[in-house]
């Protein structure tokens, strides 16, 4: 908390004077992304008009910014039935047609040229989510939360009487 | 395939000489799964004669119309009578075509139940008890009687001539008359090695002894050391009324 | 739908839908009894939850945020209650009970975290794991296992189970080319019995034997033949089900998982496509009850690998009868020359869309064509190169007005020239659903086909119809009677000669009954696609002009079409051909897209892996014209032509009006067609093979194999009056 505080200080000072102030620059950069996500309490995102846009300081090289990223509720594993991690959002990134991934020759290894293809992160609510990619300066696209339809099921439904020609013959 | 091998020959190892710690862990039923063979295939034909037709459909209108799969026990037992006492898939098949259900849910019917043999039995099927108060009262023995009586086969099989089948079960119900064996529909309860031996006699001389105990001296399931209670006279009408009524 | 209601402040996914709920007077007078509602109050674990009377007790304690281990029970399956895992206490119950099996009662106190729930699902666990073999390193259920999952958490660490006969041992079962069986490690849950016999309508699977030797199985040797079968491998809790062409590929924890779109057939099914390095390793659905459940068919699930062969990876440029790999700009250079070349002029420039067309080029291509002054954009597809029936002015004209979810509450379909199975296998399952557990009735008017429900044949061919419309067959009765009927139009019927018939009966028909029909609360006029990418080329407009549908094409651009017949090429035409298998394209698997499904929902799509060599992204070949340069600006350009195609996620809902108005044009314009008379045959004769990708794969090959052929053979068409048995 404290610490972004003391960040997005530097950045306005940083922006007033622009020139001089590499310190902070480097400063911001070797911390800014973590704090996002460890703090207990994530602080209010604030108007659009008043976003950060982190590489201004955060040093982080210009091909992140304009990076497509999708904010997103991940869906239980099918194979499984636990519901962990369905509740946080995640943000992941579109793949970089062409640099994304290719196949070392020698070993057969997975390379890649895009040094964010295995990042994702979670947050707490879309808004953090969306908040922390408008300030990287990221595309993103929040894909809406899917609404389970689950009707109420009853065991006794299997014995139910039914007064017409029968449709399935119930098993185990 | 090995490990099923292994264990079809255990209960024979086992039979004779039975620990506590160990239970055959085939019993009386084979693979749970259909092979087609000369004998059981789909192929061989089967349907109701008119007579038992009569009786299906007696049975099938018991329940309401759409509940004809209610009758799948009935008919399957119909059609394993009709078929020399064992069920092939061909009587699973009809049965499923005359009840409109599919066919899966009759095998599972037919499988779950153990009395539905699935594969061919002797013309006289004998099922021995061997639960725990037949074997207090000497199963092991009349099992090992009968297999050796019949030719020694051992339990499970069939003799070579195709007359006798013997097997192992789990309890009939008759305990208070153990042991006891089954043949064909009828209790033979209150066993020894002897009467189990003359039993089995009579059934191969083409006669039908007499259901029940057998020469244990009792007519049905009563204290065979004679009555511990009840044993006086029942009073008769009007014996304790009051005297201008007796 | 379930309205959990909790009290608990926890946010679950429970608690979000859920509302607080008031506390309830304690003080009773005696004029009055408390009401009895419809939802009953419970306390699990000290906190208060409200939920609809007759709902499980495992889905109240859901609702509480309380985790319940299970094995057998699944949300969208009928409640078997054999695995007890689901063990709770209640109050005041002398054992413990199964929660799945058990209804929520009305003030009962439930605790899932006592010492004798905690003690009663370790007993559970050394049961089931007495007969279940150490195969976790061998097996590929390991690291999503369910077993291996809740024994760590719930079971025991040690066993008492010392039998010298060793564990129950049982056969593999074949199921076919898909599902791999290893059924040591069964559990019994009939999980997978229960889809095939209640979702997939294969009543061919059950369980034999009883106790120890009770095994899952068919009996008798038989495969499982069901479009739908690869979803016992999801739901399977063990690893005894596994799918058969991902065995021993890839662990769970080494995938990358990226959430996408089916674009194999039309109902645009959600999909996770679970990659490692740059391979496609397996598809899984995603599950979105707007769509498709959690299901999705054996050609969406299966058919990636076809993603791996026969790939196009490099542009090909013909130089006498050989191609010859070339680079992306001597290809451009080789189509403009080409172009030049050929010396085609307005109409003679073709465009044809194919089946896996993804909606931005498309408007990129018809955007490049229409600037070359021609208006010939073909669809590829029987008579794609006339102007479609229900032409393109009206949405609702050839989209599934109804919705999805909506099918369910149909109470009377009349399914015409289509066979839903085999064009939209998880919208049929819809289908079933309804047809299981409501009234529901159908009816069909064209080729007999095997349904998983049974129908009522009402005709082959436009005959048939006006007989229906007419109210002479038996059918149209029970349709009149029905309070929400719906009449679902095949794809095919737009490409059958009789077309303008058919959709002139259905306008009038539709119009007559429109009361029942298309009101504002119920709209049962659908068509359904079985294309992914025909809603989307309809809303672009890609279709052609009268006057271009007699011009003969001299310079042609395939846009992914791959079902085109080659004797519709004419000799001297100049082919551009661009699309995953046979140029270069990218797809599926590959492209961050948008698609548009049938009841034109569009969807975003997602690339999962860069395509292979030097394939591209389609948008940015038919770029050439230098119209869009980045995605967001085309995107932008899909938003002027229809706003529908960037809304993503949504169905617009269509004004009855609309739709009315739709079907009066259709109505005008084929006003007076002749019927000939010619039988509705299903577009689908195989399910496994209908586009470039699920041809090129090995897997969906195998299948039609083991399935296409025995289902000819199993009383396909005409044998009996009722196609199906249920």
């Amino acid at each position: 908390m404290s610490l972004l505080r003391s960040v997005r200080q530097a950045a306005s000072v940083s922006r007033l004077v622009s020139s001089q102030a590499p310190a902070a620059h480097r400063f911001a950069s070797t911390s800014a992304a973590k704090p996002e996500e460890s703090t207990a309490v994530t602080p209010k995102p604030e108007q659009p008009s008043e976003v950060l846009a982190a590489d201004t300081i955060s040093g982080a090289p210009a091909d992140l910014r304009k990076r497509v990223v999708r904010i997103y509720q991940p869906t239980r594993n099918t194979m499984q039935s636990g519901g962990a991690k369905m509740e946080r959002w995640r943000i992941d990134f579109d793949i970089l047609p062409g640099s994304s991934r290719w196949e070392n020759p020698l070993m057969g290894y997975a390379s890649s040229a895009d040094y964010v293809q295995g990042v994702r992160m979670s947050f707490r609510s879309k808004e953090d989510a969306a908040h922390f990619a408008e300030k990287q300066g990221w595309d993103y696209y929040v894909q809406p939360g899917m609404v389970k339809r689950i009707p109420p099921k009853n065991y006794a439904e299997n014995f139910v009487y039914k007064p017409h020609k029968l449709r399935i013959m119930r098993t185990k | 395939m090995l490990s099923s091998l292994a264990r079809r020959a255990l209960p024979r190892a086992v039979a004779q000489k039975r620990f506590i710690s160990t239970t055959p862990s085939r019993r009386s039923d084979a693979l749970f799964v259909h092979r087609d063979t000369k004998y059981n295939n789909p192929k061989i034909p089967f349907e109701f004669n008119p007579e038992n037709m009569k009786r299906a459909e007696e049975i099938i209108a018991r329940y309401p119309p759409q509940y004809r799969k209610a009758a799948v026990i009935p008919l399957l037992d119909l059609g394993q009578r009709q078929n020399k006492g064992w069920t092939s898939i061909s009587v699973m098949n009809y049965v499923a075509k005359l009840l409109g259900m599919p066919a899966m849910r009759v095998y599972e019917v037919a499988t779950f139940y153990t009395m539905f043999n699935r594969e061919p039995i002797g013309e006289h099927f004998v099922q021995v008890c061997t639960t725990t108060p037949c074997m207090l009262r000497g199963s092991t023995d009349i099992l090992n009687t009968a297999c050796s009586h019949l030719g020694g086969i051992k339990p499970g099989q069939t003799t070579p001539d195709g007359k006798w089948t013997v097997i192992e079960v789990e309890c009939q119900g008759a305990c208070s008359n153990a042991p006891m064996m089954v043949i064909g529909d009828d209790f033979y309860e209150d066993l020894t090695p002897t009467t189990t031996k003359k039993v089995l006699d009579a059934f191969a001389n083409g006669q039908k002894p007499k259901p029940g105990p057998q020469e244990s001296g009792r007519q049905t399931s009563e204290n065979s050391a004679g009555l511990t209670a009840l044993s006086s006279k029942p009073y008769g009408p009007g014996e304790f009324c009051q005297p201008e009524f007796q | 739908m379930l309205r959990l209601v909790s009290s608990v402040s926890r946010p679950t996914a429970a608690g979000r839908l859920g509302k607080l709920q008031a506390t309830r007077a304690a003080r009773r007078t005696f004029a009055s009894t408390s009401s009895r509602s419809a939802d009953v109050t419970l306390t699990i674990d000290g906190k208060e939850v409200t939920v609809p009377q007759g709902t499980a007790l495992i889905q109240a304690c859901e609702a509480a945020g309380a985790t319940i281990p299970r094995f057998c029970y699944h949300d969208r399956l009928a409640i078997a209650g054999n695995c007890r895992m689901c063990l709770v206490e209640v109050e005041r119950s002398p054992k413990p009970v199964a929660s799945c099996a058990m209804p929520a009662m009305p003030g009962a106190k439930v605790w899932t975290n006592s010492p004798l729930v905690h003690e009663a699902r370790e007993g559970v666990m050394e049961f089931l794991l007495a007969n279940h073999p150490l195969d976790c390193p061998v097996c590929d259920q390991g690291g999503e296992c369910d077993l291996q999952d809740q024994s760590m958490r719930y079971g025991s660490d040690r066993t008492r189970f010392h039998e010298i006969t060793g564990k129950r041992a049982t056969e593999n079962k074949d199921l076919g080319p898909l599902v791999k069986t290893s059924m040591n490690r069964c559990i019994q849950c009939t999980r997978c019995v229960r889809f095939a016999n209640e979702v997939a309508g294969v009543e061919e699977f059950g369980t034999t034997g009883r106790g120890n030797d009770m095994q899952i199985g068919t009996y008798v040797e038989k495969t499982m033949d069901s479009e739908l079968s690869g979803n016992i491998v999801d739901l399977c809790p063990v690893g005894a089900l596994t799918s058969k062409p991902y065995a021993y590929h890839a662990r769970p924890w080494e995938l990358k998982n990226t959430e996408s779109i089916d674009v194999l057939d039309a109902v645009g099914s959600n999909i996770r496509i679970d990659t490692r390095g740059v391979q496609v390793m397996r598809v899984q659905p995603k599950t979105n009850d707007n769509v498709n459940e959690e299901w999705i068919s054996d050609k969406t699930r299966y058919a990636y690998d076809g993603l791996k062969f026969q790939r196009l990876t490099n542009p090909l440029v013909k130089e006498g009868d050989r191609f010859v790999a070339a680079s992306w700009e001597d290809a451009l250079a080789a189509i403009s020359e080409g172009l030049a070349a050929t010396g085609a002029k307005g109409d003679e420039i073709q465009a044809v869309a194919g089946h896996l067309a993804i909606p931005s080029p498309l408007v990129a291509l018809k955007d490049l064509v229409n600037r070359l002054g021609s208006d010939n954009l073909t669809l590829d597809q029987v008579n794609g190169n006339s102007t479609p029936v229900h032409g393109v002015d009206v949405r609702s004209n050839y989209i599934f007005n109804t919705t999805i979810p909506r099918i369910e509450e149909a109470d009377a379909i009349l399914l015409v020239g289509t066979n839903p199975r085999h064009e939209a296998a998880v919208l049929n399952s819809r289908i079933r659903k309804s047809w299981l557990h409501t009234g529901l009735e159908v009816g069909l008017v064209g080729e007999k086909v095997e349904t998983t429900y049974e129908y009522e044949h009402v005709g082959t061919d436009a005959k048939a119809l006006s007989a229906f419309i007419t109210g002479k067959s038996v059918f149209s009765q029970k349709f009149k009677n029905a309070k929400r009927p719906l009449v679902i139009v095949g794809s095919a019927v737009n490409e059958h000669p009789d077309a303008k018939a058919i959709f002139n009966e259905l306008a009038k028909f539709v119009e007559v009954n429109k009361d029942k029909l298309v009101t504002p609360e119920w709209n049962g006029f659908s068509v359904l696609q079985r294309v992914a990418s025909r809603t989307a080329a309809y809303d672009i407009g890609f279709v052609p002009s009268a006057s271009a549908t007699s011009t003969q094409p001299k310079f042609i651009y395939l846009l992914n079409a791959d079902e085109v017949d080659p004797k519709s090429i004419p000799q001297n035409a100049f082919v551009v051909y661009q699309g995953h298998h046979g140029d270069v394209g990218a797809q599926l698997a590959d492209k961050g897209s948008t698609w548009v499904n049938t009841e034109g929902r569009t969807q975003m799509g997602r690339a999962a892996v860069s395509p292979p060599g030097a394939a591209r992204d389609d948008w940015k070949i038919v770029r050439h014209t230098p119209t869009y340069d980045d995605i967001l600006e085309l995107r932008d350009r899909m938003w002027e032509i229809s706003p529908t195609l960037v809304r993503y996620d949504v169905v617009e809902s269509v004004s009855p009006s609309l739709v009315l108005a739709g079907l009066h044009q259709i109505a005008t314009s084929t006003k007076g067609a002749k019927i000939s008379g010619a039988p509705i045959r299903k577009p689908i004769s195989n399910f496994y093979q209908t586009d470039a990708i699920s041809r090129a794969s090995v897997t969906m090959a195998q299948c039609t194999k083991a399935f296409v052929g025995r289902m000819e053979e199993y009383g396909d068409v005409g044998k009996g009056e009722q196609a199906s048995f249920a």
